[in-house]
């Protein structure tokens, strides 16, 4: 009668109550308002002690009975994520905690792991169903993600053991990305955020698309292919921009004349107008779109809402749209996959008097802003890293500066004589060069060659794979290299 | 109910429990000159818990304390003036062994590995056992694991 009174009067505060941590959370917050006795929460937790005696044993295959610490916590955890899924149907925190009190924890688990089955099964259905449609774009880390990591996490995700994990790395951005979910859970909603983005992109013409990286690259000097770049961001902002500019939807190119006036138009307008003219835009695309799902409306205005108005509004303030409207314009800028290039020296005059320079300084931030601003061609780069102004570590930030087009530049050159007998094999190249390490007899004449090859020797398989092909197609255009 | 309470719970739980059935083994024990008092028989559960603490181990059961008494008992090698103080050591090499062989092992294996040697090659040295004999078996075990690990990835 007692529990019952407090039931009625003591509500549970939803606010202390996580939920990514909902049953251990219920637990404590049923304590509290006294929705749980004490003789309850002994009865829970000794189910709760038995469930997890079972679990352990499963884990070791009956054959331990204890494990280290981190395997007992993980396999806690794994516990509480199925308790929690098992939970998930009733979101009333009262009928929770009337369930744990009085339903078998075994039984709610077992709901729990069934729940998580069929969001795996669900799941894969989703990940092959965006497969199918994949975007056709050059994005690493989109293609990686979903040809790879995705891939691996169906393939070791381990629903009893380890439900709360994720074993794999999901490198390509969303829009939005809620990071606290775990396991299937995570996956579940990034897959339903990655199809939507897809979908919204589909709408787009593939080379338009591709187009729009190319001088976003431009634009941030960036190698856009390497870099983590959500594709769906960049399609929505200069989709605005393009229907702004006066173009028909759906189109995303901006021309130079066209950037010029609207760069003008959105300066002259008072700020406090611009979230209602981007809007209107961003409306009108979706009306003019084939919108399918109210899930995808919903998306793309909360993306207008909580970033792109923001964005568009911190550009207004500074004056400044070139770096948010992706146009033509960028075509005038340096292509980042070649920000050394072959061919245009330094005068002798002007080389010795940027060599002096960095040679004076002392912080390698300097000296990296002086080479990467002043030197344009990898010759000069080489010439100055040949009169050794730089001094040991430094060498290594500035090869961690360089993109990989860059390190291949150079590459050409540290591997010049290997070349001469076909492409070359970084991965044995570098072995064979460690080997000789060890003899203490690096065969590299130049302090920069050999910092260099133990930089490459850091670098993540994919990476020195990118840089080896690099060295192997770049166009042989150098002189003398 | 996060790990550090189940331990604790844990702990009450299984503490008067285990006491009892170290005790009950002295029915077996006695036959071999051997036996442990109540007091004995907390301190081997205390050292248990230290150990397991100090390893970073989680046990959610009594048995291996158990069993490990069980295995020994019959060793022509323990004296009843040593009994307790040989139990608490050869706990201690066995969840040593337990992290170094990163769980390679099944408890009883372990128990049988540990007894055989110690009543055979070890003469009933502890330092033996604990040195020479297991760090032979430890490495032997991660040389073998490594060696597997190798053939597997070339077969792949």
């Amino acid at each position: 009668m007692e529990l019952e009174m407090k039931e009625n009067n003591i509500p549970v505060r939803k606010e202390n109550l996580a939920p990514h941590q909902y049953t251990v959370t219920l637990l404590q917050e049923g304590l509290r308002s006294g929705l749980i006795s004490k003789q309850s929460m002994e009865n829970i937790q000794t189910q709760v002690l038995s469930l997890f005696k079972d679990l352990v044993l499963r884990y070791t295959k009956y054959g331990s009975t204890s494990v280290t610490v981190e395997t007992a916590e993980k396999l806690l955890n794994s516990l509480y994520f199925a308790l929690d899924a098992g939970m998930a149907a009733a979101d009333n925190p009262a009928e929770n905690i009337a369930l744990l009190k009085n339903t078998n924890i075994r039984e709610i688990y077992e709901q729990g792991i069934a729940v998580i089955s069929a969001c795996l099964r669900e799941s894969e259905k989703q990940y092959q169903n965006i497969r199918d449609n994949k975007l056709d774009i050059p994005l690493e880390a989109y293609n990686d993600t979903l040809e790879k990591a995705l891939a691996e996490f169906f393939r070791h995700y381990n629903i009893v053991f380890a439900a709360q994990d994720v074993p794999a790395s999901i490198d390509y951005p969303l829009l939005y990305d809620d990071q606290k979910g775990k396991g299937v859970f995570y996956i579940r909603q990034y897959l339903e955020r990655l199809a939507l983005e897809t979908e919204f992109c589909r709408f787009f013409r593939r080379e338009e698309i591709i187009k729009t990286l190319e001088n976003y690259g431009r634009t941030y000097n960036i190698v856009y292919e390497e870099t983590l770049i959500n594709v769906c961001e960049t399609v929505i902002t200069n989709a605005v921009f393009s229907f702004l500019a006066g173009n028909t939807v759906p189109g995303l190119a901006i021309s130079r004349l066209q950037y010029e006036i609207l760069s003008e138009k959105l300066q002259k307008i008072n700020p406090a107008e611009l979230p209602a003219l981007i809007a209107a835009s961003l409306q009108e695309i979706i009306n003019i779109y084939p919108v399918r799902h109210a899930k995808l409306r919903e998306y793309l205005l909360n993306y207008q809402d909580t970033a792109l108005i923001p964005r568009i509004l911190d550009a207004a303030g500074q004056g400044n749209f070139q770096r948010l409207i992706i146009s033509e314009a960028a075509q005038d800028l340096p292509d980042s996959h070649l920000s050394f290039q072959e061919g245009t020296r330094l005068s002798d005059e002007r080389f010795r008097l940027i060599f002096s320079y960095i040679l004076s300084r002392e912080k390698i931030a300097d000296k990296l802003q002086i080479i990467r601003s002043s030197i344009p061609s990898v010759q000069d780069l080489r010439d100055i890293l040949q009169g050794e102004c730089l001094f040991g570590e430094e060498y290594e930030a500035l090869f961690h500066a360089l993109n990989a087009v860059d390190l291949a530049l150079l590459g050409r050159r540290v591997f010049l004589e290997e070349r001469r007998s076909g492409p070359v094999r970084l991965a044995s190249l570098l072995t064979e060069s460690a080997e000789i390490d060890k003899g203490k007899e690096n065969e590299k004449e130049w302090e920069w060659e050999r910092r260099y090859l133990g930089f490459l020797q850091g670098l993540s398989r994919k990476k020195l794979k990118l840089v080896e092909r690099y060295i192997n197609e770049l166009e042989p255009a150098e002189n003398g290299n | 109910m996060t790990l550090p309470l189940v331990l604790s719970s844990l702990d009450l739980v299984l503490k008067d429990i285990l006491i009892n059935e170290i005790i009950k083994i002295n029915d077996k024990s006695r036959k071999y000159g051997l036996f442990l008092s109540v007091e004995d028989a907390r301190e081997i559960i205390e050292a248990r818990n230290r150990v397991l603490r100090s390893y970073g181990r989680v046990e959610l059961d009594s048995g291996v304390t158990k069993k490990l008494i069980l295995s020994f008992c019959d060793s022509p090698f323990i004296n009843q003036e040593d009994y307790a103080i040989i139990i608490n050591d050869l706990q201690e090499i066995y969840y040593y062994l337990k992290n170094e062989t990163e769980d390679l092992i099944g408890d009883d294996e372990l128990l049988q590995i540990m007894k055989e040697l110690f009543n055979t090659s070890c003469g009933g040295s502890r330092e033996l056992l604990a040195g020479r004999e297991l760090d032979a078996l430890v490495r032997d075990l991660k040389y073998k694991s490594l060696l597997e690990e190798f053939l597997g990835e070339g077969k792949e």
